[in-house]
């Protein structure tokens, strides 16, 4: 009996290493539920599209996740890992979310190469890499705050990227972006999946990603539905 | 194929933005004593004050007379002033690029540990350039510090040391709840809750009779810093009427230290909670 529960058990790890399991995550805040029972399990190396309109909770789920923020109840794992228990945020996270800028004062490559310095992965040459990767010129010496808006969501990718992260979560990553910048985020995701990442978009523009996704799901109200392809419908 | 890319050559040291920030307001504060210190020959203090004003909690014990409170104000108003500009030093870690510098660091516990760490650094840039002024202001006002109260180098030597760590330690645990608060509430609410406790715990002690300071003032946290009111020999060679009998260094060390640990647990606890919404 306790060999078949430490079998269970061994099993249940080997699974989860390979997976985001969200299990009823809930989160009131002033009285309003921004996420209600949320439920999801994600194998890792997918692109996942969350669709929905501001508000509906897709940032908070994504910070969530992150381990920005605690849930009132319910538990995440990332790759096996019990965030808020085990460890604070995922181990290896490239993460875009709204609203957090950069030091103002310095250029994108400075901005890059403080934030690479908490890690130490990455040199140089790495993080200018990702800069041109994403359509930014590395020896740019203007600071940050002359960044056009675009400017500045491309910076954010950077960031989110240059460490080649096993995770990476992306909020609204096209954003300000042009015709030409979407391409070049399209393109960033699909390296990024090819290359082993698991890739989490949030966007409330279906269009943009959609056919990038492998799944996609719908957020509504706090409460999130997976939307079946039209054709899997037609199937069943 | 590899590309290289040429930037310019970066200095592995730099401060981050935010850290920068504070190096100039310590430069402040240490300019602002500086200031004091100069201009106390023409004004109300002499050479002693500035020692305590400057190394903070420079506040002396009665043995019968009620000090003015604008005296005592005027000996805490460098920790004041260093308290309020270091008051929002986690909330503004956290608040610029916080998202990505705190995910980068896996634990939260980390995070924290290396900004108490920063604080600690700052704290102790601070205490010590102020002893070091301090100490050569005395030099220049005093000659060789020839005193008749004062014997020479050795008091300053063993008067520095001591009264430096003692400063250190009572800012870092002024400093650590002013964070804490200011994480939670607003950097004001912080910086005020917490200081309000210090300047009235010592305005109180400071005026009340000897036998009343003497219970109260070994017990409570914030009296803990008061150099001047220390049984040991140098404060009894340079201020026998405020010393209190049986108060000593070695046990407001302890008491500092213990406490400092305890507030150092509680923000652990508080980070955790945080959070970046």
């Amino acid at each position: 009996m306790g060999q078949d529960m430490d079998h269970q058990t061994a099993k249940g790890d080997t699974n989860d290493a390979d997976q985001i399991i969200v299990s009823n995550a809930s989160k009131v805040i002033k009285g309003h539920a921004v996420l209600s029972n949320v439920s999801v399990n994600l194998k890792r190396g997918g692109i996942y599209g969350f669709f929905g309109l501001n508000g509906s909770g897709k940032t908070m789920l994504f910070r969530a996740i992150a381990g920005l923020v605690r849930l009132d109840s319910g538990t995440i794992r990332v790759f096996g890992e019990a965030i808020g228990e085990n460890s604070s945020f995922p181990k290896s996270l490239g993460i875009i979310i709204e609203a957090v800028g950069f030091w103002e004062e310095y250029t994108g490559f400075r901005n890059l190469k403080l934030l690479a310095s908490i890690k130490h992965q990455i040199d140089d040459n790495e993080i200018c890499a990702a800069l041109a990767r994403v359509g930014l010129d590395p020896s740019d010496k203007r600071t940050y705050r002359k960044y056009s808006l675009g400017m500045k969501q491309r910076l954010g990718i950077a960031q989110a990227i240059m460490e080649r992260p096993e995770l990476l979560i992306l909020d609204e990553p096209t954003n300000a972006l042009d015709t030409d910048g979407l391409l070049t985020v399209l393109e960033i995701i699909k390296e990024q999946q090819q290359r082993g990442a698991t890739v989490l978009i949030a966007s409330h523009n279906v269009a943009d990603l959609e056919e990038l996704c492998e799944r996609r799901f719908k957020m509504h109200e706090g409460s999130l539905s997976e939307e079946v392809p039209e054709i899997e419908k037609r199937l069943s | 194929m590899m590309v290289t890319y040429k930037v310019r050559k970066e200095k592995a040291h730099a401060l981050f933005p935010v850290q920068r920030v504070y190096a100039i307001r310590l430069c402040i504060v240490l300019a602002i004593c500086v200031l004091a210190g100069v201009l106390s020959p023409f004004g109300y203090h002499d050479s002693w004050s500035i020692l305590y004003q400057t190394l903070g909690g420079g506040v002396f014990a009665t043995d019968g007379s009620v000090p003015s409170a604008f005296a005592i104000l005027l000996c805490v108003t460098p920790t004041f002033i260093f308290c309020y500009l270091f008051s929002d030093y986690l909330r503004n870690s956290l608040e610029h690029a916080g998202a990505y510098v705190f995910t980068r660091t896996i634990k939260r516990g980390n995070w924290l540990r290396i900004r108490l760490i920063q604080l600690g650094g700052f704290v102790c840039a601070y205490s010590f350039s102020g002893g070091v002024f301090v100490g050569a202001l005395l030099f220049l006002q005093k000659g060789m510090l020839g005193d008749a109260t004062v014997q020479g180098w050795q008091v300053v030597f063993n008067f520095f040391l001591p009264a430096v760590t003692l400063n250190m330690l009572m800012l870092l645990a002024l400093l650590i709840p002013v964070n804490i608060l200011a994480l939670r509430l607003h950097p004001l609410a912080g910086f005020i809750t917490v200081m309000a406790f210090y300047f009235a715990s010592l305005l109180l002690c400071a005026s009340a009779p000897h036998s009343i300071t003497a219970n109260w003032a070994p017990l409570l946290p914030t009296t803990q810093g008061v150099f001047a009111w220390h049984d040991t020999v140098f404060t009894q060679i340079m201020f026998s009427p405020g010393v209190i009998e049986g108060f000593s260094l070695g046990q407001s060390y302890a008491y500092l230290l213990v406490l400092v640990a305890f507030e150092i647990v509680f923000s652990v606890v508080s980070i955790k909670r945080i959070e970046l919404l």
